[in-house]
């Protein structure tokens, strides 16, 4: 037993205004109407039920626009719901309510917004209630005209698009997209250590050692090797005099660095625009010892404190501790002066007391850190300002005039000037700050030392200025330092370029860091060797996909196959596969095999097949799916092409048994007559008929596919000029009077305590009923109507000429308002 | 509060795994197992490729402490 759908509401969506109610008890339902009635919005409200959207917004390509508003009847009020709501049975027997609101309808901007609940608990899909979608663009398992098509009509990339999304094999298009960008993204931003390496290793041609280090294994041994080897050729060009014999890597490192700033600082005083190092933060701007302390010190009094030794010794005596009663001081001698309850106090002051020393000691020591952490900001803060911040306007303006020479005008001292200005501002706020904290700290020192009170609020507010003080200079450090590279990096690169010591700084910079220098190599070396690797096991997947993805598709094209066989048997041109083509990347092809006296011939389906062998393709193609994915039910709308009638036997007979028997619940609308009546004959089935009399009200959806409102509403479209629709139609109008006869007969009789049904008149002619109606009819005049019906549909032998179309129309009118007056409106 | 839902993002990865020889491409789809979203997918493949390159990078310095002792 699979899941099941036992019955459907509607309120307000598409076509429907009034909620309406299908009730599905066999495991076939046949929704029959008119076209432009009501049937696609049957099958669009499970598709909204299940998914919150319609495909059909999607497939049929457009502006997006025009499906503004779409959802909601247009005639609903704007106060009611828009709602889908099911009853869903699960293969052990629990029902669910399944309801899906629309909050929000589609407009230009944005998709349509829904609330989905399952037995009134909110959820984001039906995957809790067994039901499996399948990947978008068709992710409910109803068929639809437009998506039939779908597959077939659209470019090549998207038919491959539709093809995967039905094998389900999108997932693995994901995962190769992820992995493929991860294995883009294995890389290493270059750092300012590679760049050096490049520039010593190219420009330095007897740098070899160092080239190397570009694309081998690093090890530390060779990593060294190198740079020491680089520094000695460094040093035979700047170094003046050479370094001494025998000197070890350190001095020859001291020396370059030496030689190169001495070089650069003739030229430019770069030491002037660097600032100090960047001042420590406090940890903490609380103080929370101190606070400690104070809370102590105000339990403990100072007589207490003074007597605290006295108090501990008279404690201790076993006498007092062990005491029940009140006994002597041991102390003044007065008798029962020390009962229970003053012991007891006396014990709660010695504690207090002693609380009071730990807290104190905590609170010296947490002043005394605080104290060296001040201290240290103090010291930063000294030394924070770059020297230049103290040049005249002279010295300034032959700063400028020197970077002017080397590296142009564009480049103007102006921001750094005014970034070291405020770097200045800072570091004096901050020295303020800091020395005010100190104060405060060495106050509190004092005060705590005394055992006198404490303001730890004033205390923990300069702490936080001063701290706010260091964080500010730290950032106008920064700014200074970001404003002061603009200039003096190309300032440096072009006195390097000038002075021709380009590598030999490269070369010093890669010196001072040889450990930094291999931790970038390693860096980069298994960078690239996980790339590989990567790249490698990339392949595999793309390989291994195609793989799963062939084998896919050969099941799926086996179960196409077979429903295509079910569709269309024995026909000289058949579907014969569906397939990647190529490298499977791109195209799918279908192939169909065309028959004839043993011979047979492949060619691109697309090509051969005929429109109606195309629809039955996509129906295959959509009923292999649902099988593959074990759907418990299915929509089919409109499954037969008009005029397709040749197939309609087939359908019946061998396609809906063979869903029926594979345990899928089948819902199919249809607007065929025919259809509807040799369906009905073949299987048991849940017939319902959907009206749109009034599209104020909505669709309308009446149990059974034989009532007379149903009858009268397929012989409607028949009352046209062509004279065999109007024969037609005028056939169609004997069976629906027949049926509208007998639900007024039986309605009589029922009024009058008869026990009256509709088999009483089984096979009973025209003829034969209106004589007993007109018993049960009053008013002549409607009686002289129904006599005349008969002969009106049938004016003459079979082969005049069919009723003229007034006539038929005459008949209708008053078969219409008969069963409304007796049957649909009448007093029950 | 909305229940998320808890298929499984790929539900073809046994299928592929059966058809993998590359043994880092099975261990990297061995390790989306329980990957439940694309964001899943992503930030697990993301995730292997930074710690590969770690293992590899402490291997390198391991060898140069192995030569130094």
């Amino acid at each position: 037993v699979a899941t099941t759908l036992k019955w459907l509401e509607v309120l307000g969506f598409r076509s429907f205004g009034v909620a309406q109610r299908l009730d599905f008890a066999e495991p076939l339902a046949l929704i029959w109407g008119a076209n432009s009635q009501g049937k696609t919005s049957v099958a669009e409200a499970v598709e909204f039920l299940l998914t919150g959207t319609t495909v059909r917004r999607e497939m049929l390509g457009g502006d997006k626009g025009e499906y503004d508003d779409s959802l909601r009847n247009a005639y609903h009020p704007d106060s009611e719901e828009v709602s889908v709501t099911a009853c869903i049975v699960r293969p052990d027997g629990a029902e669910h309510l399944v309801k899906r609101t629309l909050d929000c309808d589609y407009s230009r901007k944005q998709d349509c917004e829904t609330t989905l609940t399952v037995d009134g608990v909110e959820k984001l899909d039906v995957s809790c209630l067994g039901i499996a979608l399948a990947e978008p663009p068709l992710r409910a398992p109803v068929l639809f005209q437009h998506s039939v098509r779908y597959a077939l009509s659209s470019r090549p990339t998207d038919r491959l698009t539709y093809f995967k999304a039905l094998l389900e094999m999108t997932d693995l298009d994901l995962l190769t997209s992820a992995l493929t960008k991860v294995v883009d993204g294995i890389r290493t931003p270059e750092t300012p250590l590679e760049r050096d390496l490049a520039t010593a290793a190219v420009e330095g041609s007897t740098n070899a050692a160092l080239a190397a280090l570009l694309t081998q294994k690093p090890t530390r041994p060779e990593v060294q090797a190198a740079v020491e080897s680089a520094v000695g050729v460094a040093l035979a060009q700047v170094a003046e005099p050479p370094v001494a014999m025998g000197a070890s890597f350190d001095e020859k490192v001291a020396a370059l660095d030496a030689a190169l700033e001495s070089q650069g600082q003739r030229q430019f005083d770069f030491a002037a625009w660097r600032p100090g190092s960047t001042p420590p933060r406090l940890p903490t701007c609380a103080v929370p010892a101190t606070s400690i302390y104070r809370e102590a010190a105000s339990k403990a009094d100072a007589e207490a404190e003074r007597l605290r030794a006295l108090f501990d010794a008279v404690l201790a005596l076993p006498a007092i501790a062990e005491a029940d009663d009140a006994v002597d001081c041991p102390v003044c001698e007065t008798p029962s002066a020390l009962s229970p309850s003053r012991i007891q106090a006396l014990r709660d002051r010695v504690r207090n007391a002693s609380g009071f020393r730990q807290a104190q000691a905590a609170a010296i020591q947490e002043l005394q850190a605080l104290r060296m952490q001040l201290a240290a900001i103090r010291a930063a803060g000294e030394t924070l300002t770059p020297r230049a911040a103290a040049f005249d306007e002279e010295q300034h303006r032959a700063a400028a005039a020197n970077v002017t020479s080397l590296v142009g005008a564009e480049r103007t001292m102006e921001p750094t000037r005014s970034a070291l200005a405020a770097l200045s501002t800072k570091s004096d706020a901050l020295q303020t700050a800091v020395t005010s904290a100190l104060q405060e700290v060495d106050d509190a020192l004092r005060q705590t030392k005394a055992g006198e009170d404490v303001d730890t609020v004033k205390l923990a507010d300069v702490l936080s200025t001063a701290d706010g003080a260091a964080e500010t200079a730290g950032v106008a450090r920064e700014r200074q330092v970001e404003e002061a590279g603009r200039v003096l990096v190309p300032v440096r690169e072009a006195l390097e370029k000038q002075t021709n010591t380009s590598v030999a700084s490269a070369t010093l910079r890669l010196a001072k860091g040889v450990d930094d220098l291999l931790l970038v190599l390693r860096k980069r070396f298994a960078t690239a060797s996980v790339r590989a690797e990567y790249d490698k096991a990339l392949k595999d997947v793309e390989r291994a996909k195609l793989a799963v993805f062939n084998a896919k598709f050969s099941g799926m094209s086996v179960e196409i196959a077979r429903w295509w066989n079910l569709l269309r048997p024995n026909e000289p041109v058949a579907f014969h596969r569906a397939a990647p083509r190529g490298s499977g990347r791109r195209f799918v092809a279908l192939e169909a095999k065309l028959s004839s006296n043993g011979r047979e011939e492949v060619r691109d389906a697309l090509g051969v097949l005929s429109d109606s062998q195309l629809n039955a393709l996509g129906v295959a193609a959509f009923l292999a799916r649902a099988v593959l994915q074990e759907t418990p039910f299915v929509v089919l709308d409109d499954p037969l092409q008009s005029g397709d009638d040749e197939h309609r036997d087939t359908f019946i007979d061998c396609v809906i048994p063979e869903l029926l028997d594979s345990g899928m619940q089948v819902l199919v609308m249809s607007y065929d007559s025919q259809f509807k009546r040799l369906l009905t004959n073949a299987q048991p089935l849940d017939g319902f008929t959907v009206t749109l009399d009034d599209p104020t009200a909505g669709t309308v959806v009446v149990k059974g596919t034989d009532t007379a409102e149903a009858l009268l509403k397929e012989a409607k479209a028949f009352l046209k000029d062509a004279p065999s629709l109007r024969e037609t139609g005028a056939g169609r109008l004997r069976t629906a009077a027949e049926r509208v006869a007998k639900e007024i007969l039986v309605v009589k009789r029922t009024a009058v305590g008869d026990r009256a049904s509709l088999s009483d008149y089984t096979k009973q002619s025209l003829e034969k009923l209106v004589p007993q109606l007109e018993e049960h009819l009053t008013d002549e005049r409607e009686q002289g109507k129904w006599k005349n019906v008969s002969p009106r549909l049938s004016p003459g032998a079979h082969d005049d000429e069919p009723p003229a179309k007034n006539t038929l129309r005459t008949v209708y009118d008053h078969l219409l308002d008969s069963h409304r007056k007796h049957v649909r409106d009448a007093p029950r | 509060m909305t229940e998320d839902a808890t298929t499984h993002s790929l539900p073809n990865r046994a299928q592929l795994a059966g058809e993998l020889k590359n043994p880092t491409a099975k261990r990297l789809v061995a390790a989306l197992e329980d990957a439940t979203s694309a964001d899943d997918v992503n930030s697990t493949l993301a995730a292997a490729a930074a710690h590969r390159v770690a293992v590899v990078e402490k291997e390198l310095a391991r060898g140069d402490d192995a030569e130094v002792a």
